[in-house]
């Protein structure tokens, strides 16, 4: 084990013969195995060295120019070293507040440290679950870079949390998508960094097993990679994400209620909703628009175990960015969204109307909590929705009759 | 340097040091229970040897305790907050102590906390014990609450998942939490525990399918080639133990030891 080996070879230094004692048993445990025996390389040398200086393996480095060609269509930016990229810190959004558009049109080296909290919060109103989460909520913030960033990614476990964690991005290409790089007990950090290949909507979670428990209890968010040329601007952007959860008690069972781990496997789910928490998108925390606006959201999938058909009831999606990827599809009533995925669903607000989100697999919205609103408020316009304009009896006996 | 060349040494200075000051006493054994030994299905059985074959055994019916842990610093003061070297115990090290080394407010009877690697085997060498063997664990944790097996008692990795994921954040004394069929406490619902040879399970003769099984316990494939892919207590426990370097000394991270 190297770095278990790197501490040994310090601690000759140390004269006392407890610690040769120590020494001898740490051999005898670590000595001659393999480097993956006994846990991941955490060297909190490592770690200091990336807290005073961001530069690291990739430092002076540029990327592999045949990847660059293929993935970053060879802008000459994307040939410029690590180093000599400007230094941003990674702005993040909290559901359902979308980060903030990036506003910027070149490479960055972008900063990003994200805390793993595990804490009680309602999951609805009298109903309290243990959540684990990223930056202590459910979903965890959206991250957003640009195509080709470069980015650092810190992740923190919290001393008071009782597990290790890590972070699988989907938007990262290499070992299980950070994950074995994050590897974190309680109190611990770790850095790894990895640039933004491929433009879209990605999903990030925990990976540690056992993963489904993780996902399950609320570990994961979205990390959202604008194509160079960015999203065309809209007037209003949010962040929804959908998770299923598996609770000792059925739906509305007050009280702090456990993680079932049968019920999770037969994927017999109590709770599904939107943003971590029945009603966390009605009543007063319903979204908000003006009619003529428009409107762009980004859809995430958590799961663990659920497909959502999401659907907003009251208007049409103009268009969809099918799975979070690079082609749109237009004038779309449902969206498949897999667990593990995403979608952006954008739409013009063309009356007023309080228009319903729902997971249109039905039973979900009416019966476990997949339901959201986005009140829109404006101008009436007839054509468009004219609303009722007569209502009379039907009598259609009394028809034939005569 | 042999393990039993080790041992010797340890006992050397132990009596060195105890001798000195008289306070063997102080050293207060916990109650150890004799574990006739056997077989272990590890979650990730060795290719070819798909039960570990355990000897019998002793370990401490409870983990030890920061009173307990105090008096093996009192009379091995290397040990002590403000001594011991960095690279045997990382900076919070009894980090739930006061800053003078006595207890504080915590709690004499919890498990101590915030203990390395080096500090717990140190510990149980100054008693004459060690840590237990990960397999030796892990035979008694799957003990029910009647049976060695737990594995047969209905409702048993429901019972163990729930004591281990509705830990206080703060420990409770030892002795009061669940007690299994070897008469052994609190193996599940107070603090994860050092073993001897941490990550062991994870380790094979190849040493290219003991990263693979790694990977998958760290990058979403978990339950591939498990003995039980059901038993979310075990996935917890060696997911814990897979992430621990040596020198780590977190607050939900005990031990006991075992001879």
């Amino acid at each position: 084990m190297r770095d278990e080996r790197g501490n040994v070879g310090t601690g000759t230094l140390v004269g006392a013969a407890g610690f040769v004692v120590v020494l001898a048993a740490v051999l005898a445990v670590f000595g001659g195995r393999d480097a993956t025996a006994a846990g991941p390389p955490v060297d909190p040398q490592v770690q200091h060295a990336f807290a005073e200086a961001p530069a690291h393996a990739a430092h002076d480095l540029t990327i592999n120019a045949v990847w660059a060609d293929r993935a970053l269509r060879a802008d000459p930016e994307d040939l410029m070293a690590v180093a000599d990229l400007p230094v941003v810190q990674g702005v993040l959004g909290y559901a359902p507040h979308a980060a903030p558009p990036l506003a910027r049109d070149y490479r960055a080296h972008v900063q990003v440290e994200l805390e793993v909290v595990e804490k009680v919060m309602e999951l609805a109103d009298g109903v309290e679950y243990r959540f684990w989460t990223f930056g202590g909520a459910v979903p965890g913030p959206m991250v957003r870079v640009r195509e080709g960033d470069y980015v650092t990614f810190t992740l923190q476990n919290h001393p008071s949390s009782h597990f290790p964690h890590n972070i699988d991005l989907h938007a990262v290409s290499g070992q299980g998508g950070g994950a074995e790089a994050t590897l974190i007990a309680p109190g611990q950090q770790a850095t790894f960094g990895f640039t933004a290949l491929n433009p879209g909507v990605y999903v990030y979670h925990c990976a540690t097993a056992p993963v489904g428990m993780h996902v399950a209890n609320g570990m994961y968010g979205l990390i959202v990679v604008e194509p160079k040329e960015g999203f065309s601007p809209v007037d209003r952007e949010f962040y929804v994400v959908q998770g299923d959860f598996y609770t000792r008690g059925d739906f509305g069972e007050p009280g702090l209620q456990e993680f079932d781990m049968l019920r999770a496997i037969d994927e017999d789910a109590a709770y599904v909703v939107f943003n971590g928490r029945v009603g966390s998108l009605t009543g007063d925390n319903a979204l908000q628009a003006k009619v003529g606006e428009t409107v762009r959201i980004f859809v995430g999938n958590g799961g663990p175990n659920l497909a959502s058909s999401f659907h907003v009831i009251g208007d049409v999606f103009d268009r969809v960015w099918v799975e979070g990827g690079a082609i749109f599809n237009r004038d779309v009533q449902t969206t498949l969204i897999p667990a593990g995925g995403s979608a952006v669903v954008e739409f013009d607000t063309n009356v007023p109307a309080s228009l319903t989100l729902v997971d249109h697999s039905i039973f979900r919205a009416f019966n476990k909590g997949a339901i959201g609103s986005l009140v829109v408020t404006g101008e009436q316009d007839p054509v468009v929705y004219s609303g009722r304009v007569d209502i009379r009896p039907y009598e259609p006996d009394a028809e034939a009759a005569r | 340097m042999t393990r039993h060349a080790a041992t010797l040494l340890a006992l050397a200075a132990l009596a060195l040091c105890t001798g000195a000051r008289g306070q063997t006493a102080t050293l207060a054994r916990s109650a150890m229970v004799q574990v006739p030994g056997g077989v272990v299905a590890l979650l990730f059985p060795v290719q070819g040897e798909e039960l570990a074959r355990v000897g019998p055994f002793a370990i401490d019916a409870t983990p030890v305790t920061n009173s307990q842990f105090l008096a093996f610093v009192r009379t091995h003061p290397e040990w002590a907050k403000g001594s011991v070297p960095r690279v045997f115990a990382d900076e919070s090290y009894l980090g739930h102590w006061s800053d003078d080394g006595t207890l504080g407010s915590a709690d004499p009877d919890a498990p101590v906390t915030h203990v390395s690697w080096f500090a717990a085997a140190a510990y149980c060498e100054a008693r004459g014990a060690r840590l237990p063997t990960e397999a030796e664990w892990e035979l008694v944790a799957r003990a029910g609450e009647r049976l060695a097996d737990g594995g047969s008692e209905p409702g048993q990795r429901e019972r163990l998942l729930a004591l281990v994921s509705s830990r206080s954040a703060v420990p409770g004394p030892v002795g009061r939490g669940e007690v299994n069929a070897y008469g052994v406490r609190d193996m599940h619902g107070l603090v994860w525990e050092w073993v001897f040879d941490v990550g062991a399970a994870m380790n094979t003769a190849d040493s290219r399918n003991a990263g693979d099984r790694r990977l998958l316990l760290l990058c979403g494939g978990g339950a591939s080639g498990a003995t039980d892919p059901n038993d979310y207590a075990a996935f917890l426990r060696y997911a814990f133990r897979s992430g621990l370097s040596g020198d780590y000394t977190g607050g939900g991270l005990g031990f006991r030891c075992a001879s």
